[in-house]
């Protein structure tokens, strides 16, 4: 099937004229590299940030206190900042969506990692086995029917052992959230005011809250190294001869452009307006929150949208204030289609305003958990906005596709899935 | 956390698109009025029939339930006959997710499915429990939980009562459930054929378009889009999710409806009204791909796997756990699947392509 596709486009290439495609094909390759470059600096700001959040820990362990807690906090919400603006790239690029579940998985069974309030989180879940199996607190334990030494919390036994054990997704041992849990502990105030309130002492040697300090401090420790890794691995892979950005620009342009649009829709639509948004605001659960730790959620969202925006205009501002700009895909729609560039740019807008709502009503009035609370019209309707507007961006995001005479951006099942490259030979 | 989203089929289409300019394929693609035609008879002939057939079985179940809970307990067989004729209806339009199912978040409040982090349970148990009347107030309860709205809480309350629920209780929120989804099924019904900004209007779509579509061919894109829906929920989460990859691996209250034993049942009613979306009348979606080049093979191949499919599920009962009891019943429901996949994978690329429609996205690629 590749070899013959491969043959048939040499075929066709052929039959142009070579100065009309050399054209097109550059401004292809050239809006691939922006988006390259983006994806590069993106990933780039998350490391550092995560860094800085890596001193931030260390200084908590060292000397836990309100305030070495509360920087660590400010550490992990910075680092939000970035990441959220690339999780555009995890559609569409296998590379990035085979890491992703490492980096940001979500929604978790805390009760793995540490203690919880079982009266809220129940005791047990039907689908998980190890629901409450707290490695803080426990040296060994069962995990598909053999027994784990867990004396010492390392990188290996989160990332090989615990994470996403039994088959189950909700074992989230690393990343993000992980550390999130770590550093706020399980919001308990329902759709009540207040994010979680872990005290400083629960990692206090000397005065110790809440049992086995030194193993939690251990954890932190070792989640938050572990996120660095992972992150030194994709800044490596959209580097000037990582295979991120090689597969994206020696292959084919319009299979590269698809790549870029499907992160943009599959990002609006099914993973951001119904995954992590939709589903919450039906269910009016506040557990159905993304940060649900923390109440960062507005800003994580927030940064999402921006992360899209970013990609179709091609331009970047890095969190040290730079810009990364290029050729844009927006300057290539509107050569094919003035008025699918405008109608997209007009909805991208939309949506950036109703979060810019969303995070304002947290910030002054409540958080997004209480956003979503039943009975709260005032609360649902900002975040069914939010839906709305995202919903109607999809739409200019497959109009694109259309006007670009692009293949169509199919799903799950395909060959494409379990081997990425025969996407793009 | 696995990726839902790639692009295939590339190297030929990049090819088309290179010969003949943006967005023509090689082929001389439907025409605007093949694709006005395809709307007329999807609207007349699939959509407002079904629609109709479910918002009467919402009155049957209303009214079952009614005479049910008279006594104050839910114990007549009648119930169970209208909640599966309610299930039945629904499972007959459930792959449309456009339009009047959209608003309100009408489609969830009918079936929260897949619970993937067991939030019915959780609840419904915790509705039942507290046993506040309140909640059960109609506009309160219609804008609550959808996990306690529809058929798979009714479900519970019909084929599994929670172990130490107060009966009169229960039967209240089995009475308010069945009262919301004549209402919901009423309304999409209403949505779809009446007034002048009917949904069956808008899919019509008129020279020059309307505010949700550009024109006919984007309407017909969107019905495309509602049968590969069909088969996508078939093929992932109604048996690739409870099936796993093997026999060990399988995991059967995954399953739709296990409860009431039925989740085949379901599978059947889908690829009935697939196959029939598919099928059409004279100008429908098979009459449209044989008109193509290479669209006779496409449309062979479509039959052949329909039929193939329903061969399959016929030798199997109406339960997928039973069918799971059974010897290799593994293997033949892995057989099924198989079939499913080749027909999604046939309409998301030669078929699109043939007819020049990119599918875009759909609401389950999230995670």
């Amino acid at each position: 099937m590749n070899r013959i596709g491969k043959f048939t486009l040499t075929a066709c290439v052929a039959l142009l004229p070579a100065a009309a495609l050399a054209d097109g094909h550059a401004n292809k390759l050239a809006v691939l590299e922006t988006y390259s470059d983006i994806a590069h600096a993106g990933y780039e700001d998350s490391l550092i940030t995560a860094r800085t959040l890596q001193q931030a820990v260390d200084a908590l362990v060292a000397n836990p206190s309100t305030q070495t807690l509360k920087a660590a906090r400010a550490a992990w919400i910075a680092a939000r900042v970035p990441y959220q603006q690339t999780e555009v790239y995890r559609f569409g690029n296998a590379v990035v969506d085979d890491w992703e579940g490492k980096v940001n998985a979500w929604p978790l069974d805390e009760g793995l990692i540490d203690y919880v309030e079982t009266a809220s989180y129940g005791n047990e879940s039907d689908e998980n086995p190890i629901y409450t199996a707290n490695v803080v607190a426990n040296t060994s334990l069962k995990v598909s029917g053999s027994m784990v030494d867990a004396s010492s919390i390392t990188k290996t036994l989160l990332s090989e052992v615990l994470h996403e054990a039994e088959e189950v997704e909700a074992n989230v041992a690393t990343g993000y959230h992980a550390i999130e849990f770590l550093l706020w502990g399980q919001d308990l105030n329902g759709t009540g005011p207040g994010a979680g309130d872990r005290p400083a002492s629960d990692f206090d040697t000397a005065n110790c809250t809440n049992g086995n300090c030194d193993r939690r401090a251990e954890y932190l420790k070792a989640a938050t190294d572990l996120l660095i890794d992972d992150l030194e691995e994709m800044v490596a892979l959209w580097a000037d001869n990582g295979p991120a950005r090689k597969g994206l620009l020696t292959g084919n342009a319009n299979a590269g452009l698809t790549t870029v649009l499907t992160g943009m829709g599959s990002l609006s639509y099914g993973e951001l307006a119904g995954e992590r948004i939709k589903l919450g605001l039906m269910l009016h659960d506040p557990e159905e929150e993304h940060d649900c730790f923390s109440d960062n959620t507005h800003y994580s969202h927030f940064y999402n949208q921006v992360g899209i925006i970013n990609v179709y205009l091609g331009r970047y501002k890095r969190v040290d204030g730079s810009l990364v700009t290029g050729p844009s895909l927006s300057e290539l729609v509107a050569a094919t289609d003035a008025a699918v560039d405008a109608e997209m740019k007009e909805r991208l807008g939309a949506s950036r305003v109703a979060m810019q709502a969303m995070v304002d009503r947290a910030k002054s009035v409540e958080a997004y958990d209480q956003m979503i609370s039943e009975g709260n019209d005032a609360g649902n309707a900002v975040i069914e906005t939010v839906v709305q507007s995202l919903t109607t961006q999809t739409k200019s995001i497959e109009r694109a596709v259309a006007s670009l005479g692009l293949s169509q951006i199919a799903f799950e099942g395909s060959d494409s899935l379990d081997n990425p490259q025969a996407v793009f030979q | 956390m696995k990726a839902k989203v790639v692009g295939i089929g590339l190297g030929l289409l990049a090819c088309a698109v290179l010969v003949c300019g943006q967005g023509t394929p090689a082929s001389a693609a439907p025409s605007m009025e093949d694709f006005a035609t395809l709307n007329d008879g999807a609207v007349d002939a699939h959509l407002v029939p079904r629609y109709a057939a479910f918002a009467a079985a919402g009155e049957g179940l209303d009214e079952a339930l009614r005479r049910d809970c008279a006594d104050g307990a839910l114990n007549d067989p009648a119930s169970r006959e209208a909640y599966h004729g309610m299930t039945d209806g629904w499972m007959a339009v459930q792959h449309l997710r456009f339009g009047p199912s959209e608003l309100f978040l009408r489609a969830d409040r009918v079936q929260f499915w897949p619970d993937k982090r067991g939030r019915t349970g959780r609840h419904l148990g915790r509705l039942l429990s507290e046993a506040d009347p309140a909640v059960l107030e109609p506009d309160r309860f219609a804008k609550g939980s959808v996990a306690v709205q529809g058929l798979p809480a009714l479900e519970r309350l019909l084929f599994a009562l929670p172990m130490g629920s107060d009966p009169a209780f229960a039967c209240q929120v089995a009475l308010r459930i069945g009262a919301n989804l004549k209402d919901i099924a009423g309304g999409l019904l209403a949505d779809w054929r009446d007034g002048p900004s009917a949904y069956a209007a808008v899919l019509r779509v008129p020279p020059g378009g309307n505010a949700h579509y550009l024109d006919a061919k984007e309407a017909s894109l969107e019905l495309v889009k509602a049968l590969r829906s069909a088969l996508l929920l078939v093929a992932d989460f109604k048996l690739d999710r409870p099936l796993g990859k093997s026999q060990k691996a399988a995991k059967p209250k995954r399953a739709e409806s296990w409860r009431s034993a039925r989740s085949l049942r379901n599978v059947r009613i889908n690829l009935a009204a697939a196959e029939a979306l598919y099928a059409g009348g004279s100008g429908g979606i098979a009459a449209l791909v044989r008109g193509q080049p290479g669209g006779s093979e496409i449309d062979a191949r479509m039959v052949a796997g329909f039929e193939r499919a329903e061969e399959k599920l016929t030798a199997l009962p109406e339960s997928l756990m039973a069918a799971l009891d059974q010897p290799d019943g593994w293997q033949r429901l892995d057989a099924l699947r198989q079939e499913v996949r080749g027909l999604l994978d046939l309409v998301s690329g030669p078929m699109s392509q043939a007819l020049d429609l990119p599918l875009g996205f759909n609401s389950f690629d999230g995670d």
